[in-house]
């Protein structure tokens, strides 16, 4: 059955949700865009919650990775062979070429974004023996639909949650006001700005952190109405993403999805007959970021002219 | 001591032809199909054929971009595709989509297969990941620094290729996606929209402007040039120097192409009494109309990198024309003109090997002989008496 993945807000919000599948969690420097970071001890005892209430925890993994961290890469996926995870997400291939040295191969989920978007790569990826695939969030449902369908490898899509659309090494914001020369009036890092292109209405949340500079979608992606798919064409995960959303806001809306997959599999035509009504529980969440169905009936234009 | 590749762009057999000349030493261009760079004027197949004749005959080297991320409609013919590029005589494609790379690997095995700056590779695991894929040339994400790329070509088998010149990505090359969320135009396939150099306000979460008022936050990278770090690129033993631009003009592939190869030919020739010369940069600054900066290569880049100020700089020279021909027994070149020029001005030419001449332009004639004084035409074929012997393939500049 679908896995419903959280990327928490907190340890409190671990703890007070019970009833999801699995969470994403990770450590400052080695996960990128988590909602919250953990330590390594928050780490050993969310396995521990997780463990007693039959939750998968994975690890997120997923920096780009320069040359001088790989050393701290290497040690990271030593000291992670010994936890009892799920899996671990990376979005660069060098946790590949470290974690064999681990045998961690068959734990590894590859979520790089934006490279994901046919059915050749996830064929590429299942002959390397990996657990399971990220599909990029920029294609529409029926091409991920012919993916699944080819039943090579394990997939996970995000459910619900902002589209990272934009990473920059560079710290955009601290350079900005570098230029202007004046003092930063954001917290360096971690304060949520968001961006407003002079032609446009949109609100894109922006972030400087460690990592450089994220740009997100004005919208989150919301799949809620399309679980139906994902369930019969065998897709393995979704992901509820926390970031940019409170504790109370995520724990909503991931007991909305978890609903909508329970009613699904106790009677699959009352989820279907129902279907704007989950949709209008979403839309009853207090302060609830705005949400479409991002690129699941839009076809990216190829080329472009 | 290794000589690096340079490899420059083309958008045309035209071009293709100038950077040869210049001094290229492999080309890359793109084709119809799978390729990004869409609206950059690209190769059909027989277009290919000649521009990989015409390499051969002078010793150049063509690779073909088929750098797409694919999606699942895109993914018919690929193979037959490389095996067309194969009869062309290519000698390599660059690709980020693993089924290409790995299509490629299988059908035409003696082509080499170059892993595109679309892929972000920042580190030597990585490239080794490729390299056992079968990638002979890996071509490092914009991300890195010089330090960086030292100490990565010490730990890979791949050659490793960077780049040196033109435009830059500010995002991770083929990890943005804001072309896709902002125009529905797929950056990683061909249709970026080039949406971080858009003018944008920044808010804080409490709806305060921060950016200031009279002008724009932006996101958006000067271009890169890397000419002072060519000898440290080469000390480093990295195996070829990329300029981008599949885009830019014959002035700009002509000038930018011919500075790099003069540098690094006098770099090679003598690296210890090597003095670093502003020439290079006076000559580039000729076609360039851009901002340009060291990108990261001197580290993780600041302000002094980012293209805040939209304010274009216009090339200190102007390109008048086209060399077509020389009739060395009267000394007139037929020219094609490229800008306005009339007579009494004065003219830099320039040609491969750095070389440069001046003359002042006198009488000026039309295809039919008769005495015209202004070339106002756009394209338009003029005959003027030049006292050296010129080339095809020369470029004349308005002198100051």
């Amino acid at each position: 059955m679908l896995e419903l993945i959280v990327s928490p807000t907190s340890l409190s919000f671990i703890k007070s949700c019970d009833f999801c599948d699995g969470f994403i969690i990770g450590e400052k420097d080695k996960g990128l865009r988590l909602a919250h970071y953990f330590t390594k001890n928050e780490i050993k005892e969310i396995i521990d919650i997780c463990k007693k209430r039959k939750q998968k925890v994975y690890i997120a993994a997923n920096k780009i990775i320069h040359e001088t961290e790989l050393i701290s890469f290497d040690n990271y996926l030593k000291q992670l062979a010994d936890l009892e995870i799920d899996g671990i997400i990376f979005g660069d291939l060098a946790i590949y070429q470290l974690a064999k040295k681990y045998q961690l191969t068959n734990k590894l989920i590859y979520n790089p974004e934006t490279y994901i978007t046919n059915y050749e790569s996830v064929h590429f990826f299942a002959q390397l023996g990996i657990k399971r695939v990220s599909i990029a969030k920029e294609i529409t449902l029926d091409d991920i639909i012919t993916i699944a369908n080819k039943k090579y490898l394990e997939l996970d899509i995000l459910g619900h949650g902002a589209i990272n659309m934009f990473h920059s090494m560079r710290d955009l914001v601290t350079n900005y006001f570098r230029f202007l020369k004046q003092d930063n009036p954001s917290l360096h890092h971690n304060e949520s700005l968001y961006l407003i292109e002079e032609k446009r209405a949109d609100k894109y949340p922006l972030l400087e952190d460690e990592a450089g500079t994220h740009v997100f979608s004005a919208s989150d992606l919301c799949t809620i109405e399309y679980l139906d798919k994902f369930i019969e064409h065998q897709v393995t995960s979704i992901r509820i993403d926390g970031i940019f959303k409170s504790c109370q806001e995520l724990l909503e809306i991931t007991k909305i999805y978890h609903k909508a997959i329970s009613d699904y599999c106790s009677n699959k035509n009352y989820y279907l007959e129902n279907k704007a009504k989950y949709t209008e529980a979403l839309l009853k969440i207090e302060n609830i970021r705005p949400f479409n169905d991002g690129f699941l009936f839009k076809k990216t234009i190829y080329k472009g002219d | 001591m290794l000589k690096p590749e340079l490899l420059a762009p083309a958008g045309d057999l035209e071009k293709l032809k100038i950077a040869i000349l210049y001094g290229a030493d492999a080309v890359f261009i793109g084709g119809k199909e799978f390729s990004l760079r869409a609206r950059a004027s690209n190769f059909s197949l027989s277009d290919i054929k000649s521009a990989c004749d015409y390499a051969k005959l002078h010793n150049a080297k063509i690779y073909v971009t088929t750098n797409i991320i694919a999606h699942n409609e895109n993914l018919k013919n690929v193979d037959k595709y490389l095996l067309a590029l194969n009869e062309c005589g290519v000698s390599a494609v660059i690709c980020s989509d693993p089924y290409i790379i790995e299509t490629a690997r299988k059908v035409v095995p003696n082509i080499e297969v170059h892993l595109s700056t679309q892929q972000s590779t920042t580190n030597s695991e990585a490239i080794n990941f490729w390299y056992e894929q079968g990638v002979s040339r890996v071509v490092l994400a914009r991300e890195l620094s010089l330090k960086e790329i030292k100490l990565v070509k010490t730990k890979v088998k791949a050659d490793i290729e960077v780049f040196i010149h033109g435009g830059m990505c500010v995002s991770y090359s083929g990890r943005c996606t804001l072309s896709n969320n902002m125009t529905d135009r797929d950056a990683n396939r061909g249709g970026c929209a080039h949406s971080c150099r858009w003018n944008y306000r920044l808010f804080n979460q409490n709806d305060e402007m921060l950016s200031a008022k009279s002008g724009s936050f932006n996101l958006g990278s000067k271009d890169l040039n890397a000419l002072r770090l060519i000898p440290d690129l080469i000390d480093a033993g990295v195996d070829s120097l990329k300029i981008e631009g599949r885009m830019k003009s014959i002035h700009y592939i002509a000038t930018v192409v011919g500075t790099y190869r003069k540098l690094i030919d006098d770099y090679c020739e003598n690296p210890q009494k090597f003095v670093f010369d502003d020439k290079y940069f006076n000559e580039i600054s000729k076609a360039e109309n851009r901002q340009t900066s060291t990108g990261a290569l001197l580290g993780k880049p600041t302000e002094n990198e980012q293209l805040y100020n939209v304010r274009t700089e216009t090339p200190t020279q102007e390109f008048i024309g086209l060399v077509l021909d020389y009739d060395e027994l009267n000394k007139i070149a037929t020219i094609e003109q490229r800008n306005y020029f009339q007579s009494g001005e004065r003219v830099e030419v320039f040609s491969p090997g750095f070389q440069k001449n001046y003359f002042k332009v006198g009488n000026i004639y039309d295809e039919n002989n008769n005495n015209i004084d202004i070339a106002r035409h756009p394209r338009q074929i003029v005959k003027l008496k030049i006292p050296f012997p010129v080339h095809p393939y020369d470029i004349l500049r308005r002198s100051s």
